[in-house]
């Protein structure tokens, strides 16, 4: 309490100070008087009574020094003077101040946004109760050793039934529909789910209303977007029905506004009032399994158990479940995953930027250090102790810092916003970025790190001047000693150094992302637009009905004014989104089904080849006489052909496709290869039949003869001519989509080249500044040299080796680290190596150059000096 | 002068209030005085010693200090007790008994023959 008061007290003495200071003065006045006058009473001459009174009172000064320091918090006081001074040097040097606040503003600025990404996406847990023990489960094949993969319904079923480490697993597929609302009809993504799917994730629908009562009749979640379109957020639309497709379902409840699980759905209903036969289906692995473990169950247990599990499945059911195993990972893990070498990659370009900064401002301290050697030596002569002086040239390292923190932030703000918008749509919970605590002191402990590293060394350097040395010649030293400049080239050759492994970095991604911008598409992207139509089971009538309904689309949308022609498919390429079947030749058995060849699997109208580029190889395409009454055709890609046809003419063969139960269809046609998946994946065998033959949902393909959306309109018109209840789903150009799906890789390549030429331009301006330091220094001895005859050629080689000498280690230096760090990179790297000399020698090429051109401006002021202009300045 | 000793760590706050407590208010060359009277000239104390002391003093808030008028008309800082400080007083009087009894104890021990 006592403590607490004082100290307050001792704050307020920080604030008023004169008027203090003229009241203790005048208190030691009397008191030294009234000492004065005793002494003369008890009989000492006046000269001698104040003689004495002076000495016993043991100094005024001092006195009034530890007055003073107990007033107020002597520490704080210094740090006061010293912020003051600091904020004084930085207002008396603009110029060095803004330069100096920029290049850290920048380097803060990157990083936190960065960070922020980082947060939002790796560091924050996902937005459900206890995320930490929600777990994706997937099938996998042990054979082939690929990554998570979908369930069927009975194998999900038993893993729920069985485990003991998992408190609660629930699975989910998601079906495009059109959902028929009181607005208009609308095409959504559904998740078609087991039961206790929210359950799991630990979310309670709002609203739920008492229609928990299951009576066996089909209910639905909806989405808060959906329930806001098509009911305008009225609560007196729980409970009422809402038609989907052919079926109906009651509304019982409403998803909370932040629950986006999966992605881009917009209605939850189970499974079992949607497709009841696939809860059987042993061979359907359509599903998605997420599980949430018990309190304290591990991992690891569950893993171990689950294989147990699926063991046992494999032995039960061998037709269907033969080296089924079983993968677990953490949903954070499932969800983030993939994106998390990218976006460590971006951090560690984004802290070697900060680092490029920090020693571009360490040497414009040191440089300002040089020509401040005498002010600190006058400082050290009358008494100030090294202590002092670090502390002083820390401050100011401080406030430059500061202001560069604030100016970052802003920066940050600004980089934010930018990245939102930029971001790639495969970006996970991105909505979620935002500027928050964490990032605060992000920013806070970014830049007390800049403050360490660029200020202490100037600081080190000045606090062991010589003082004899600096008050002697400080200021007009006529050379620069060699040994001075070291901390300086260090500086310049790492900036160099990181900066080559920054451009390296930068040169593999861009490379990549040529390289996936080249790849052979297999078809001509361009002048298509894409029309997703969804919902045969809207249509009165069945399939037959569909089929003619969309053959109708395709040719009215064909003879479109500026169209030239249509054609329709299940999945349009570089989605990577395929069906998948295996096959087999009539006579050749396999051990089980499992061991069959696989076949991607789309589903297209005849015209579809034609519209979308894609080259006929052998035989025919699909015709419109391949009908439902026709004998059952397939056309396959060159890949299948060059794989299971090889040396034989595949036209006239007969495939068995698992997909419909083991049919058999005549292959009639070889078709060029597409790339359905991602780019860099090469295309895969592919099996193509006929929506006439078998109906489905499509999307519809428009080749059209302007820019593909300026016919949009008129294609939704068309369709809406032919039924006004057909949803029409996304509508967008082939070129959009493809490049979307390169969102990630521009991303990184964007971003890491954007750093990388930062921190090029830093580490120019870096050499440049140390340079022009160095000639302005050596101004006397370049003098003297000219004086005693030395050519222009041979003090600009003089000049320009030391510059390019150091850039040239520095580089040298860069281009090792790179070897040893560009491996990070190799998964991400496409149609190269991550040890590509061709963007090696190109970063080397690049800096070099840059130094040359750096070192060239002060190169040419040293050959300009006027040896008597020179020496006369001494 | 050399024989005078400075005032010890701690005590220099207790003999100050206690003065101010006997003598009513004070300016600080009376406490200056008083204290070393009292001392009997063992003691002398010097402004940074005395000052800074009364300073604390007042941040703690046992004493105050009001510019007044002394005996022979000229402005002087008088200081004077509050009720805090006759707390702390009593309360600095009871622990510095304490530690004079224990360390008399200490000192009067005859010295242990090994």
């Amino acid at each position: 309490m006592r403590a607490a008061r004082a100290f307050l007290s001792r704050l307020r003495g920080l604030v008023v100070k004169s008027e203090k200071d003229r009241d203790l003065a005048e208190e030691m006045a009397l008191h030294l008087q009234m000492q004065i006058e005793d002494n003369i009473r008890s009989g000492m001459a006046p000269g001698e009574a104040r003689r004495w009174a002076l000495l016993k009172s043991g100094g005024l000064e001092p006195a009034k020094e530890i007055y003073r320091d107990r007033r107020g918090i002597p520490m704080v006081e210094a740090v006061l003077r010293d912020l003051a001074y600091a904020v004084r040097h930085v207002r008396k040097n603009p110029g060095f101040a803004v330069v100096a606040v920029l290049t850290l503003a920048l380097g803060i600025g990157v990083n936190t946004a960065i960070f922020s990404v980082v947060n939002a996406l790796l560091i924050r847990p996902l937005p459900y109760p206890q995320a930490d023990r929600l777990v994706r489960l997937g099938e996998f094949d042990k054979k082939r050793g690929q990554g998570i993969q979908t369930v069927s319904y009975p194998n999900f079923s038993d893993w729920r039934n069985s485990s003991a480490t998992f408190e609660r697993m629930a699975a989910w597929r998601v079906v495009d529909l059109g959902v028929m609302g009181p607005v208009q009809p609308e095409q959504i993504s559904a998740a078609a789910t087991s039961p206790e799917f929210f359950e799991t994730l630990g979310v309670v629908p709002e609203l739920r209303g008492a229609l928990l009562s299951d009576d066996g009749a089909p209910f639905a979640v909806i989405s808060h977007g959906l329930f806001q379109r098509q009911f305008g957020g009225d609560r007196g639309a729980i409970g009422q029905s809402i038609r989907v497709g052919q079926a109906s379902f009651r509304i019982a409840g409403v998803a909370p506004r932040t629950f986006h699980f999966p992605p881009g759905v917009d209605f939850w209903f189970q499974e079992r009032f949607w497709n009841p036969g696939s809860l059987a289906d042993r061979d359907g692995h359509n599903f998605q399994v997420v599980g949430r473990l018990r309190p304290r169950a591990s991992l690891e247990q569950a893993r171990a158990e689950m294989e147990t599990i699926a063991g046992r499945l494999e032995r039960a059911y061998p037709k269907s479940n033969q080296d089924q195993g079983v993968k677990l990972v953490s949903l954070h893990e499932a969800t983030v995953g993939s994106v998390r070498r990218t976006l460590l990659i971006l951090m560690g370009a984004a802290a070697l930027l900060l680092l490029i900064a920090c020693s571009n401002v360490a040497n414009l301290l040191l440089s300002r250090a040089a020509t401040r050697r005498r002010e600190i030596a006058v400082r050290c002569s009358i008494g100030a102790s090294r202590r002092r002086v670090v502390c002083q040239l820390v401050t100011e390292g401080a406030v430059l810092a500061a202001l560069g923190g604030v100016a970052g932030l802003a920066a940050a703000f600004a980089g934010v916003k930018a990245l939102l918008r930029y971001a790639p749509e495969g970006l996970p919970s991105v909505q979620s970025l935002r500027v928050d605590g964490a990032t605060l002191v992000f920013v806070l402990l970014a830049s007390l790190l800049t403050t360490a590293i660029f200020a202490l060394a100037p600081a080190w350097r000045l606090s062991r001047t010589n003082l004899n040395d600096a008050l002697g010649s400080a200021g007009r030293a006529s050379t620069d000693g060699g040994g001075r400049n070291r901390v300086r080239d260090v500086f310049v050759i790492a900036q160099f150094a990181m900066a080559t492994v920054l451009l390296i970095g930068a040169g593999l991604l861009l490379k990549s992302l040529v390289r996936l911008q080249d790849a052979p598409l297999g078809f001509r992207p361009d002048h298509l637009l894409t029309v997703q139509l969804r919902g045969p089971y809207f249509r009165q009538g069945g399939p037959g009905a569909w089929s003619g309904f969309l053959r109708e689309v395709i040719e009215k949308t064909g003879k479109l004014p500026g169209v030239e022609a249509a054609g329709a498919t299940t999945e349009l390429p570089v989605e990577g989104v395929s069906w998948a079947s295996r096959f087999s030749r009539p006579g050749e058995s396999y051990p089980s089904d499992a061991a069959r060849p696989g076949a991607d699997y789309r589903i297209v109208s005849p015209s579809y080849f034609d519209v979308m580029g894609i080259p006929l190889l052998q035989g025919r395409v699909l015709s419109d006489r391949d009908d439902k009454g026709a004998p059952a055709v397939a056309v396959i890609n060159q890949a299948l052909a060059r794989r299971y046809f090889a040396g034989e003419n595949p036209v006239g063969k007969v495939i068995l496709l698992d997909i419909w139960g083991g049919t058999a269809r005549q292959i009639v046609g070889v078709v060029g290869d597409v790339r359905q998946g991602s780019l860099d994946a090469e295309p895969e065998p592919e099996v193509y039949e006929s929506l006439m033959q078998r109906p489905f949902p499509a999307t519809v393909v428009v080749r059209t003869r302007t820019e593909p959306m300026s016919a949009a309109s008129a294609v939704r018109a068309a369709i809406w001519a032919i039924d006004r209840t057909q949803p029409v789903g996304r509508m967008a150009s082939m070129e959009e989509i493809v490049s979307q799906s390169l969102g990630l890789p521009r991303f990184r390549s964007m971003l890491l080249g954007l750093f990388a030429g930062l921190g090029a331009l830093l580490a120019t301006i870096g050499v440049y500044g140390v340079l022009s330091y160095s000639v302005a220094r050596r101004t006397h001895e370049l003098g003297i040299r000219a004086a005693l005859g030395a050519g222009a050629g041979r003090t600009l080689r003089l000049v320009l080796r030391q510059g390019i000498g150091l850039a040239v280690v520095g580089v040298a230096l860069g281009l090792v680290a790179a070897c040893a760090v560009s491996r990070l990179l190799s998964s991400l790297v496409y149609g190269t190596t991550v040890t590509d000399p061709a963007v090696f020698g190109a970063a080397a090429l690049l800096l070099s150059m840059s130094a040359v051109l750096a070192c060239l401006v002060p190169a040419t002021r040293a050959i300009t000096v006027d040896p008597v202009q020179a020496l006369r300045h001494e | 002068m050399a024989d005078k000793t400075d005032v010890k760590q701690g005590t220099l706050a207790l003999m100050a209030l206690r003065t101010l407590e006997t003598m009513g208010p004070l300016h600080g060359y009376g406490i200056a005085r008083r204290i070393e009277q009292i001392s009997g000239d063992a003691l002398s104390l010097n402004y940074g010693t005395l000052y800074p002391a009364l300073l604390k003093l007042e941040q703690e808030g046992s004493i105050s200090g009001k510019w007044g008028v002394s005996d022979n008309k000229r402005r002087a800082r008088y200081y004077s007790l509050t009720a805090a400080g006759r707390k702390q007083l009593r309360k600095e009087e009871r622990e510095w008994e304490q530690t004079a009894a224990i360390m008399a104890r200490f000192l009067a021990e005859p010295e242990q023959t090994s």
